[in-house]
């Protein structure tokens, strides 16, 4: 019975069916004492919200310099920090952040259609103007990434200062990634593999949140171990850091050489003086130098040739070249159809259209392939060249890419206790005493 | 303003709150993982004894067991969601306590400075630098055999260029025209003895 | 050292700092040079928000998995300028339904987060409203692929309360219809192009508030 009447409503629904088919549509009724209401939908956050928080990060940026350089107070910075992390972090959801809007400023330059909201370029340009002034004060208080590392740090480890060096590579390759995929529009990496923004929106996808575990638990014992060795603006901050007006420094005024700040960094960031080398190791050196800056055009020329080669697995991120190549699959039986295959042929684009896209778009890859192998060239050359020259030092001082002014050296000056106050400079008469 | 706190309970509260945290992340973590137990539509359980219903239709017995099944489902779902969200602000909250009063006991215990003695014997500069160097370019070098691995390992789908997608185009064409035999040959599934001419012609990477 | 020696270190010394000043002034005159490149190219830059093209939307379901949030920020929304009010609808009942009740057998929503409530009987037929409770929806897509069998006037939206605005949207990501775009935060929501159709023929009236307020809410391009 129960069939029957499912057979029967299935033809009364038949008229319904084939009119909507046919591309009409049933027509909405008209009620006597009831009105067809309007959709609602809830309405978006206040937008000006964002130029709120430019503003905020100006203040954060102005802050953080000052007491990094002026009043040259970890208390303070840290008080900062912890603003920083509650209000870019917690409050803004960490979304869109200086590190991401790399990939929105690379997009805007290479996609004629793509538009950048101000606040964004803003929260792009503002850190990198105040580091070219005043080094990685953001680094220090304003970044929420950076913020979460600093405090969490309680135990750390020393890396040793080559392998510091080593993995200091990785954020230039990944930022040269990161630019590549977003400026064709194809992926946001860093967006992807953001350890941090799992904790600021308490949710996410199982990978974010097991990267973001991760890296958290190593910061307790590694000291920033994502600024140090993954953060791809980082990498342009250092950059832009080395050639600072008014770097922030561990003596304000004339060092001592006590030696009591050399492990008072857990970021490795002091150097030590480095003494004269006899003249033969000179010689070796020079030697050494000219032939890295030998071998550089080929070292470039190699990894730009390799990176011709990866167009394969470069092109898989873009979903057209997926997607070509699904229904390639499909068409030598290869392969099941899956949701997009199937969407695609509702389009009704033609499968040679598609498949000329894809093969377009890999050869594209290849060149963006060779690009992305000239420049890990060049930051390997850079990195050797750099790790070849040797520039004598007399006194202590924060090595002026990686320091994030964090501020922690300055408690362990002698000097800057003296500044404070806090002992008196004895110095002078211990000279007339040994006169 | 400095509170006067002896070292060893405030290490006792950061080492209770981290036990407290560590629990609660280990019951989120089995909440998470039990979330393919109680997917709500792609439930397989419940997709078969809808196929089971549609097959004997007005089977009460059967109809029960998915009222029964939809309603734990979609309580589960909802407790499991719930849990989730207070569960991570517990976390956050745990680990905020473990971490301030671990830093406030470290701070009770100060490392003093510890400067080693001048190593007078070698030049660490120089083998910083030069194991430096052997690691950056150990970076690079494996960062390439990656990249490299993985282009060498995929075959390549699609024609490498529009040339060559011209070619196979004609002469799958081609092929369309010919008898029936080699068409029946086409459709026999993965065997690459039978692969049409067109697909064979393609280069693996 | 010798004096000469010394007149050098600071010549070198001197030339560095040139050379550094140099280059932070060229930086800055890079970073002017791209600010006004990339804010004056398209003048007023607009925020803008995520939201999905109805018109696109498959219901594959992927909304409801891949959002970054527990509580997908996708929910389906009812247009009911579109709909039919039908006694059997395909997007509430399973077709493969046994009887015309709210046993879970019959039902294809499953969060039982569309409602059926009854309005009137006109010549013999029954008519219903379908209404989308939305805490409960968790923007699954079955009952918009179910209404597409019909009027299709159930479909999918980004709900702005909700959504944490990700500068790359995890389902956009996974959309299998690349459904997903960015649209002007002014007005962040989309409909279908038939129900914008009749949504702006009701917005002509002046009584009717409520159809101009949803308009200057909804994506016109």
């Amino acid at each position: 019975m129960k069939k029957v009447a499912s057979i029967i409503l299935l033809w009364l629904l038949l008229p319904g069916l084939a009119t909507v088919v046919a591309g009409e549509l049933i027509p909405v009724p008209s009620f006597s004492n009831h009105e067809v209401p309007t959709t609602e939908v809830a309405p978006g956050e206040w937008s000006a919200w964002e130029v709120v928080h430019v503003v905020f990060l100006f203040a954060a940026l102005v802050l953080a310099t000052l007491f990094a350089l002026v009043a040259r107070s970890r208390k303070y910075l840290l008080a900062l920090c912890v603003v920083s992390l509650i209000w870019f972090g917690f409050w803004r959801g960490g979304c869109i952040c200086s590190i991401g809007a790399t990939q929105n400023v690379a997009q805007g330059l290479c996609d004629r259609g793509f538009t950048i909201p101000l606040s964004v370029l803003a929260f792009f340009l503002l850190p990198l103007v105040f580091t070219l002034f005043f080094g990685r004060t953001f680094c220090a208080a304003v970044c929420p990434l950076g913020a979460v590392q600093e405090l969490v740090a309680v135990r750390n480890v020393r890396v040793p200062r080559w392998l510091d060096h080593t993995l200091g590579v990785f954020p230039f390759i990944y930022l040269g990634a990161a630019v590549l995929f977003a400026a064709t529009g194809t992926a946001y990496l860093i967006c992807r593999y953001d350890p941090f923004v799992p904790l600021f929106r308490a949710s996410g996808n199982a990978s974010m949140v097991l990267i973001g575990v991760c890296v958290i638990v190593i910061s307790l014992f590694v000291g920033r171990p994502y600024c140090r060795y993954l953060c791809p603006y980082g990498a342009i901050l250092g950059l832009l850091s080395r050639v600072s007006k008014w770097h922030v420094r561990i003596v304000p005024g004339e060092c001592i050489n006590c030696r009591l700040c050399e492990d008072a960094c857990p970021y490795g960031a002091i150097e030590a003086p480095i003494s004269a080398e006899p003249p033969e190791q000179r010689a070796r050196g020079k030697r050494h130098l000219a032939w890295i800056l030998l071998a550089t055009p080929g070292v470039i020329a190699v990894m730009a040739w390799l990176g011709t080669t990866w167009s394969g697995p470069l092109s898989r991120l873009d979903f057209e070249v997926r997607l070509a190549e699904q229904v390639k699959l499909e068409e030598m039986q290869q392969a099941e159809a899956t949701d997009a295959s199937d969407a695609f042929r509702n389009e009704g684009r033609s499968p040679s259209d598609l498949y000329a896209e894809g093969i377009k778009r890999q050869q594209q890859y290849a060149r963006l392939g060779g690009w992305l192998g000239v420049w890990i060239g060049v930051v390997l050359s850079a990195k050797l060249v750099q790790l070849s020259v040797r520039r004598g030092r007399s006194d202590y001082r924060p090595n002026q890419s990686n320091c994030v002014a964090c501020g922690r050296c300055f408690r362990s000056c002698p000097v800057e206790l003296v500044r404070l106050g806090l002992i008196e400079d004895v110095s002078e008469k211990v000279e007339e005493a040994r006169a | 303003m400095k509170l006067q706190v002896s070292y060893p309970s405030i290490l006792a509260v950061s080492l209770v709150a981290g036990i407290f945290s560590l629990t609660v992340a280990l019951l989120l973590l089995a909440n998470f993982a039990q979330r393919g137990t109680y997917e709500l539509f792609d439930n397989p359980k419940y997709v078969e004894l809808k196929q089971q219903l549609a097959e004997n239709p007005g089977d009460e017995r059967i109809e029960e067991q998915i009222r029964d099944l939809d309603r734990q489902l979609r309580e589960s779902y909802f407790n499991h969601r719930r849990f989730m969200a207070r569960g991570v602000y517990l976390l956050i909250g745990g680990a905020l306590l473990t971490l301030v009063t671990a830093r406030w006991a470290a701070s009770l215990r100060p490392r003093t400075p510890h400067p080693t003695l001048p190593d007078e014997s070698a030049d660490p500069l120089s083998r910083e630098h030069r194991w430096g160097r052997r690691g950056a370019a150990a970076v690079v070098a494996a960062v390439a055999a990656l990249m490299c691995g993985l282009a060498l390992r995929a075959d390549r789908i699609l024609p490498r260029s529009l040339n060559e997608l011209e070619q196979v185009a004609a002469r799958t064409s081609r092929d369309q025209d010919t008898p029936p035999e080699p068409a029946a040959k086409k459709t026999q599934g993965t065997d690459p003895a039978a692969k049409t001419p067109a697909a064979a012609a393609l280069p693996t990477y | 050292m010798t004096p000469d020696d010394k007149s050098v270190d600071r010549k070198s010394a001197d030339r560095r700092r040139f050379l550094v000043d140099a280059a932070r002034v060229s930086g800055l005159a890079a970073f002017s040079g791209a600010i006004g490149f990339l804010a004056g190219r398209k003048g007023h830059a607009a925020e803008s928000r995520w939201q999905i093209d109805p018109d696109k939307c498959i219901g594959c379901g992927n909304c409801a998995t891949y959002c970054v949030l527990d509580e997908s920020a996708v929910k389906a929304v009812q247009c009911f300028d579109m709909c039919g009010y039908c006694d059997i609808c395909t997007g509430y009942f399973d077709t493969n339904y046994q009887e015309i009740n709210t046993a879970a057998e019959n039902l294809l929503c499953p969060t039982d987060s569309l409602v059926r409530t009854f309005v009137e009987e006109k010549a013999g037929q029954r008519f219903y409203e379908y209404t989308i409770d939305l805490p409960l929806c968790i923007g699954c897509g079955v009952c918009v692929k179910g209404c597409a069998l019909m009027n299709g006037s159930l479909y999918l939206q980004v709900m702005h309360d909700r959504c944490v605005d990700c500068n790359e949207c995890a389902i956009a990501v996974a959309c299998p219809s690349r459904a997903f775009g960015r649209i002007p935060a002014e007005t962040p929501y989309r409909m279908k192009k038939q129900a914008l159709a009749v949504v702006r023929q009701k917005a002509a009236d002046p009584e009717n508030a409520k159809a101009r307020e949803l308009l200057s809410q909804v994506y016109q391009s």
